[in-house]
C-alpha cells in the first residue's frame, strides 16, 4: 500500500483545451483554467453553460472527450481511485441514504474510504458538529429541511478528509437563511485551506465565496478573474436601473405586451444615454446604464426627460458583467 | 477538516489498474447490506413461506394425482412428483427473484435513489458497482435457498447429499440472469418495457422451465428453446444434485453458468459504466 501525496507546487485542477461531447453536442467547448491549492474557485454561469459536465469531469465519473485535465496531478483517466480518495462532492441534489440515519449516512461513506468503523463514527460526530446537525445525529434524513440535508451532503463529502470539494450548485433550491449559514460553513472550510470549487448561477454567491472565478457561457469561458477585476473590467462601478411599467397596475414593461408608450419611452432613455456617453442595455422589464457616477448619470438623465417609473442607482454586480459579456441574464 | 495529506486515506497503487478489486466489492456489498431495508423480511418469504406454499400445493396436491397414475413418478425419473418438482420449484424461485430485484428496483436504484452516483465518486470503480449490485440479488437468494432447501429436505423432496450445494446453484441461477436483466434495465430510458420483458421473459421460462413437467412434453422446438434459458439450466442441476444424480450433464450445466454469467456481467458492467457517466 502506497500512499499517495500531492505536491502543493502543482495546480489542484489544471484544464486545457478540455473538451466533453454527447453525441454531436458539445457541453464543454475547449476550456482552459487552474485552481491553486486553497483557493475557492467558482464557475458561474447559466443553466447548459457547461459547468456541471466540467465538475463530472473532475471528479472522474465522466470521461474527458478531448484536451487535458489534472486532478491532483493526476490523469482522471489513468488514476481515478487516487484521485476521488482525495475529493469531495457535493452533487446538485441531495443524494442521501433515506433507510438510513444522519449520522449513518457519513459512516457508510467513510467505510468507502477505508476507515474503520470507529474512526468513521468519530469522524461523522465531528463534522455534524460542524454543520450544526449534531442534534440530529440519530434522525431519520426525510424529515430534514433542505437546507439541512445539503449540509449533511456537505458533511459527508468531507468524511475523507479531501484536498479538493466540488459543490455543484450549493445553495439552489434553499431560502436565504439557509444559504448564509452554508455560506458561513464555506467560508470556515475555505479558511481551513480546503481548495473549494463550486459551480453557481448566482453572482452573489460567487461574489461572497470566490477568490477566482471563470464565467461560462455555451461551453466557453468567457471571462475570468477575481470578483472584483471582472466588474472593473468588463463594467462600470455603478448601474442606473430605470423601470418604466407601473408596478401598482402590473405594466411589466416593454417586452411586447407592455403598452407601446412603455416602448418609446425606453427607446428614448436608451438613446439619452448614448449622448451622454453611457453604455446602456435594454431588459425585459428595464433599462440599465452603466456609468462610474450613478448620481450624474441620473441627473443627467433625467436633465433631458428621461422620467421613469422609478430609479435605483447600485453597485455593479456580476451579473451586469455576464450581461455585458453575453447580452442575456444569468437567470431566464 | 484540513488539507494536508490524510494519513488514514489509502489507496493501493497496485489497485488501480484494475477494474474489479475483492476490497471495493467488499466496500460496496457493506453498504448494500446495511441499506436494504426488509431483507431478512424478503429472505424469509422466499425461502421459507413461498416453498412450503408451493409444495403444498403442487408437490403434494397435484402430486397425489400424478403419482396415482400408473408409472406417473416413474415418467419423471424419480421416486415421486414431490421430488421431481421441489428442486424445480428452487430454481424457478430463483428466475422469479432475478426478475423481481432485476427490473424496477434497479431501475429505482439508477434513476430515483440515485445513491451509486455517489458511489461512483468514492474509490470504488463503476466495474465494481455493477459486479456488487448483482452479487448482492444473488447473495440474498442464496440465503433464501438455503433454507429453501431446508424446507425440501424436511418434506422428504431430497434423496442425496449433494443437495448442499442446491442453493449455490439457485444462486448461481440468479447471478447469471440478473446479471442480463440488469444490464438490460440500466440502458433504458424508462420503465415501459418492463410489463413485456416479464410476460415475454419471466413466464415462459417459469412454465418451461422443466420444473413442473419434464421438456419432452413440449413440441421440440420449444423445448429447444428453453434449454438456452438459464433457467432449465438451473432446474436441471438442482434436480441433478438433489437427486444425486450428478454426471456430465451436471458439468454441462455449470460450464453454461461460467459463459453466460461471463458473458451477462460484461453487459451489465458496460451499461453501469453509461449509465453513472451519463446521470
Amino acid at each position: 500500500m502506497a500512499v499517495v501525496t500531492f505536491s502543493t507546487a502543482v495546480s489542484v485542477v489544471r484544464a486545457r483545451n478540455l473538451v466533453k461531447e454527447f453525441g454531436d453536442q458539445r457541453a464543454v467547448d475547449g476550456i482552459d483554467f487552474d485552481i491553486a491549492p486553497g483557493e475557492t474557485f467558482a464557475m458561474l454561469g447559466p443553466n447548459g453553460a457547461g459547468k456541471s459536465s466540467t465538475m463530472k469531469m473532475i471528479s472522474t465519473v465522466s470521461p474527458v472527450t478531448s484536451g487535458e485535465l489534472r486532478v491532483l496531478g493526476r490523469d482522471p483517466s489513468a488514476d481515478g481511485r487516487h484521485i476521488r480518495a482525495r475529493l469531495g462532492v457535493v452533487p446538485q441534489e441531495d443524494i442521501l441514504d433515506m433507510a438510513l440515519t444522519v449520522r449513518e449516512n457519513i459512516t457508510v461513506y467513510g467505510r468507502y474510504f477505508d476507515l474503520s468503523r470507529a474512526e468513521a463514527r468519530r469522524r461523522a460526530d465531528e463534522l455534524l458538529q460542524f454543520v450544526q446537525l449534531a442534534d440530529r445525529a440519530d434522525d431519520q434524513v426525510r424529515p430534514l429541511s433542505g437546507g439541512m440535508k445539503r449540509r449533511l451532503s456537505i458533511a459527508r463529502s468531507m468524511v475523507n478528509n479531501p484536498e479538493l470539494i466540488l459543490l455543484d450548485e450549493p445553495t439552489t433550491g434553499l431560502d436565504p437563511q439557509a444559504r448564509h449559514l452554508l455560506w458561513e460553513r464555506l467560508y470556515q472550510l475555505k479558511r481551513q485551506g480546503v481548495t473549494l470549487l463550486l459551480t453557481t448561477h448566482y453572482m452573489d454567491e460567487a461574489e461572497q465565496l470566490a477568490d477566482r472565478l471563470v464565467i461560462m457561457d455555451r461551453g466557453r469561458i468567457v471571462a475570468e478573474g477575481t470578483p472584483r477585476s471582472l466588474i472593473e473590467t468588463h463594467c462600470s462601478r455603478d448601474v442606473v436601473e430605470l423601470r418604466f411599467g407601473d408596478p401598482a397596475l402590473g405594466t411589466s414593461g416593454f417586452d411586447g405586451t407592455g403598452p407601446d408608450h412603455l416602448d418609446d419611452e425606453a427607446s428614448r432613455a436608451a438613446a439619452t444615454a448614448a449622448r451622454l456617453d453611457l453604455r446602456s442595455e435594454r431588459l425585459s422589464d428595464r433599462v440599465l446604464v452603466y456609468a462610474d457616477d450613478g448620481d450624474s448619470a441620473l441627473a443627467g438623465l433625467t436633465a433631458r426627460d428621461v422620467t421613469a417609473a422609478s430609479t435605483l442607482i447600485r453597485r455593479a454586480t456580476l451579473e451586469d458583467v455576464f450581461l455585458t459579456l453575453t447580452g442575456r441574464t444569468l437567470v431566464e | 477538516m484540513s488539507s494536508v495529506v490524510d494519513p488514514s486515506i489509502t489507496v493501493a497503487d497496485t489497485d488501480s489498474g484494475r477494474d474489479i478489486t475483492a476490497g471495493g466489492l467488499a466496500r460496496i456489498l457493506e453498504h448494500l447490506y446495511v441499506r436494504t431495508p426488509a431483507k431478512y423480511r424478503s429472505v424469509l418469504v422466499s425461502g421459507v413461506v413461498s416453498p412450503i406454499f408451493f409444495l403444498g400445493l403442487l408437490g403434494l396436491g397435484l402430486g397425489s394425482l400424478v403419482d396415482e397414475r400408473q408409472n406417473g413418478a416413474a415418467a419423471l425419473g424419480t421416486a415421486n412428483y414431490l421430488e421431481f418438482i421441489g428442486p424445480g420449484l428452487l430454481a424457478i424461485s430463483a428466475v422469479l427473484w432475478a426478475f423481481g430485484q432485476s427490473l424496477w428496483p434497479t431501475a429505482g436504484e439508477i434513476k430515483w435513489d440515485r445513491t451509486y452516483l455517489l458511489t461512483a465518486v468514492t474509490p470504488v470503480s463503476k466495474a465494481e458497482i455493477a459486479v456488487a449490485h448483482v452479487a448482492w440479488i444473488a447473495i440474498r437468494f442464496t440465503a433464501a435457498a438455503v433454507l429453501f432447501t431446508a424446507v425440501l429436505v424436511v418434506a422428504g423432496a431430497v434423496a442425496s447429499w449433494w443437495v448442499v450445494f442446491a442453493p449455490f446453484a439457485a444462486g448461481a441461477t440468479t447471478l447469471v440472469l440478473s446479471s442480463i436483466i440488469c444490464g438490460y434495465t440500466v440502458r433504458q430510458e424508462n420503465e415501459d418495457t418492463f410489463p413485456m420483458l416479464l410476460r415475454l421473459g419471466a413466464i415462459p421460462m417459469f412454465l418451461f422451465s422443466g420444473a413442473f413437467f419434464p421438456l419432452s412434453e413440449i413440441p421440440s422446438a420449444v423445448a429447444w428453446l428453453a434449454r438456452v434459458t438459464p433457467s432449465w439450466h438451473g432446474v436441471e442441476l438442482c434436480r441433478d444434485l438433489a437427486q444425486g444424480s450428478v454426471d456430465a450433464g451436471s458439468v454441462i450445466h455449470v460450464a453454461y453458468f461460467l459463459v453466460v454469467g461471463a458473458i451477462g456481467m460484461r453487459y451489465a458492467i458496460t451499461g453501469f459504466e453509461r449509465a453513472l457517466s451519463e446521470a
